[in-house]
């Protein structure tokens, strides 16, 4: 099994198919104890006052010790790693959120202490709200946080999720974005077994597949054209179309996401849409229709053409993701 | 395809939260946003957890009143309080240092010949010099028959430039009358800049300069002592009057004090002024046309006054307030008006007032 997001170096490399040849290049990776060496007093005072370990337990050889481990990890190779690269890493992560992460996966009392104070209430507030259920979100949340604390084992050993937050984010944000994948991965497994009543048909019907009839040659070049134009745009693009008319999601939301205003996402679909178009016009007449009938083959009825437009954007594939088609 | 093989290809939860947060680089952002446009299940997760952030801003919002608010001076637009501060600082001390600019004063002191060495009576009162003056008394010094100096070629309704800038209150210590008139040259005027706080000054700073073709009248009679500079010149009463100065009111005191333009340029109208007045920070000059200029700037600019006055301006005086008067004079004025004004006469011997020296009405 292959792990396309692999936290190798500051820029977590995608560890996809084979390995690309500059691999065989690339420094290798810097061993604890040479990030160990790197961790003089001066630099582990100035991150021991940044990362606040005092207050989860910790003590100061642990704190250097998971330094050090952490640079290990997902610093830069060796080639690149000097002191300042260090400590230019350390100051780009949320250093006080990931010591505490650690020393609560660690199993460290006074750690939990600390972030049952500052997550515990924000965690159930957050499944609730992912939920939509007071119920839901509190199970939920008590389901994260047992697994949280490392009640569940395997191979003997206690795991905590915890251990895989990096420090890159928020560790409040870390935490939503968990509830929300454990949130959507349960629905997504148990959406088959609900009835038949509770689904959504709009969704359904949208991925319902069509019934092979006989296309005329008009609507079999319009579909190929708007399967090429949806391969054309750019992955912003796609996902604006996606995000708006497959997921319904609202301007405001996807402007929260993209970080940007909604009048901003407002101007980027509509010039999306004019582009795809565009595009489906000048793929039509590249097939030999004329301007006219191009325009007229764009005005058929959309129920007519047998384009699932779902199907097709989650089927695009990119370089990054091979395996994206196979979902 | 298993329900695990599916999620494996998907990014973790560091990564979409990061993303969510905008907290990776652009390579990492493009890459992340990529799959979530071909990836209905992390665009959920996504969204989902967005939103939950946004819920959350919600609540910590509602939270936050109870705590005091927090004012951030250097966040937003705030960042430009301190350029608009300063600027507006720039440009009161501009404006402060243009309007109280503190320009010399020219003293002129009119030397009475060395030959002269008359005891020099005390000072008389302003009523008494006028009275005096009134009954050609012998202490006032007449050089009616003597030419002007050479420094002061004073031609009828001119101002000279050599004298330009200057504002003398010149005093000449009364003489018995047939010294004056026999023995006495013409007095020379020697100019003599003097700070603008120097001491006490004639009230009606008014110096009647008849320059005739026969010779300029100075009238002397007011309190000084001979050779000594008269140190009261007036900050804020001056006046200089050529043409009309048998129109002009008698000043109250008569101080010798003479305010000569202060350039010496001629006017915007193409005139040479004719007659004069300044408080501490305005100019008033009249040209031979009647047309009326103000100067805000010692005479550097002018700027012209629109005339609201019936005929031909001839003079123009500027009268101090009383206040000023009584702390400068030995003696109380009560004749001395309120409050600063200047003062326009027209060729018919009517007066308009103004206290700006813009707006003008009569009496």
């Amino acid at each position: 099994m292959q792990t396309l997001f692999t936290p190798r170096g500051l820029g977590y490399r995608w560890g996809v198919g084979p390995a690309p040849a500059q691999s065989a290049e690339t420094p290798p990776a810097p061993d604890v104890a040479t990030c160990l060496a790197l961790l003089d007093s001066a630099l582990l005072d100035e991150l021991w006052n940044l990362s606040e370990a005092g207050s989860c337990g910790l003590e100061r050889d642990q704190f250097q010790m998971l330094l050090a481990q952490e640079a290990a990890c997902f610093a830069p190779p060796d080639a690149l790693l000097t002191r300042a690269a260090l400590s230019e890493y350390f100051r780009s992560l949320r250093l006080a959120d990931l010591t505490l992460a650690r020393a609560c996966a660690q199993g460290n009392e006074r750690a939990w202490e600390r972030f049952v104070a500052l997550y515990r209430q924000p965690l159930t507030r957050a499944a609730q709200a992912i939920t939509g259920s007071e119920s839901l979100g509190a199970e939920l949340a008590d389901q994260l946080y047992a697994e949280l604390y490392g009640l569940t084992e395997r191979d003997g050993e206690r795991r905590c999720p915890l251990a895989s937050y990096r420090g890159r984010g928020s560790l409040l944000g870390w935490l939503r974005t968990t509830l929300a994948q454990r949130h959507v991965d349960h629905h997504r497994r148990t959406r088959r077994e609900e009835s038949l009543d509770d689904t959504e048909h709009s969704l359904d019907i949208a991925a319902a597949e069509p019934l092979p009839i006989a296309l005329p040659s008009e609507l079999q070049a319009l579909r190929s054209a708007v399967s090429s134009a949806l391969e054309t745009l750019d992955s912003e693009d796609r996902f604006l179309l996606a995000a708006y008319f497959l997921d319904g999601r609202k301007l405001h939301q996807i402007g929260a996401v993209l970080n940007v205003h909604e009048a901003t996402v407002s101007r980027k679909l509509k010039r999306a849409t004019e582009l795809v178009r565009k595009l489906i016009l000048k793929h039509l007449q590249n097939t030999g229709l004329s301007r006219r009938a191009a325009e007229e083959a764009l005005g058929v009825d959309p129920r007519d053409l047998d384009v699932n437009l779902k199907t097709l954007l989650q089927t695009l594939t990119s370089p990054s993701f091979p395996e994206e088609a196979a979902l | 395809m298993t329900g695990v093989s599916q999620f494996v290809s998907h990014p973790d939860a560091e990564q979409l939260a990061a993303f969510a947060e905008q907290a990776l680089g652009p390579q990492e952002h493009a890459r992340i946003l990529e799959h979530l446009a071909t990836c209905n299940r992390c665009r959920q997760v996504v969204f989902l957890a967005t939103d939950a952030a946004a819920e959350e801003s919600l609540v910590t919002d509602a939270e936050a009143p109870a705590a005091a608010p927090r004012f951030h001076w250097f966040s937003g637009w705030r960042l430009a309080y301190l350029p608009t501060a300063a600027l507006a600082l720039v440009a009161l001390t501009v404006a402060f240092l243009h309007f109280h600019r503190d320009a010399p004063v020219d003293l002129a002191r009119l030397q009475a010949p060395p030959a002269s060495d008359a005891p020099v009576p005390a000072p008389k009162s302003p009523q008494t010099a006028q009275t005096t003056n009134q009954t050609t008394a012998q202490a006032t010094v007449r050089h009616a028959t003597t030419p002007p100096p050479a420094a002061m070629k004073i031609q009828s309704g001119q101002v000279p430039a050599q004298v330009a800038d200057a504002f003398a209150p010149a005093t000449v210590s009364p003489a018995p009358a047939e010294i004056a008139a026999e023995t006495s040259p013409a007095p020379s005027i020697s100019m003599l800049r003097a700070p603008t706080n120097a001491g006490p000054t004639p009230s009606s700073a008014s110096v009647q300069l008849a320059g005739k073709a026969a010779g300029s009248t100075y009238d002397t009679a007011n309190n000084a002592s001979r050779g000594q500079v008269l140190k009261a010149a007036s900050q804020r009463a001056r006046a200089f009057s050529l043409e009309s100065a048998a129109q002009s009111s008698t000043p109250a005191d008569r101080a010798f004090s003479v305010m000569l333009p202060s350039t010496g340029r001629a006017l915007p109208g193409g005139e040479a002024p004719v007659s004069l007045a300044q408080s501490a920070a305005r100019t008033l000059a009249l040209d031979r046309k009647g047309a009326l200029y103000l100067s805000l700037d010692h005479g550097a600019t002018w700027k012209p006054v629109v005339a609201q006055w019936i005929g031909r301006a001839v003079a123009v005086r500027f009268h101090a307030a009383a206040a000023a008067r009584s702390q400068q004079a030995a003696q109380p004025d009560h004749a001395a008006p309120a409050r600063d004004f200047f003062e326009i006469s027209n060729d018919a011997g009517q007066s308009w007032y103004s206290s700006d020296g813009v707006l003008w009405s009569a009496r």
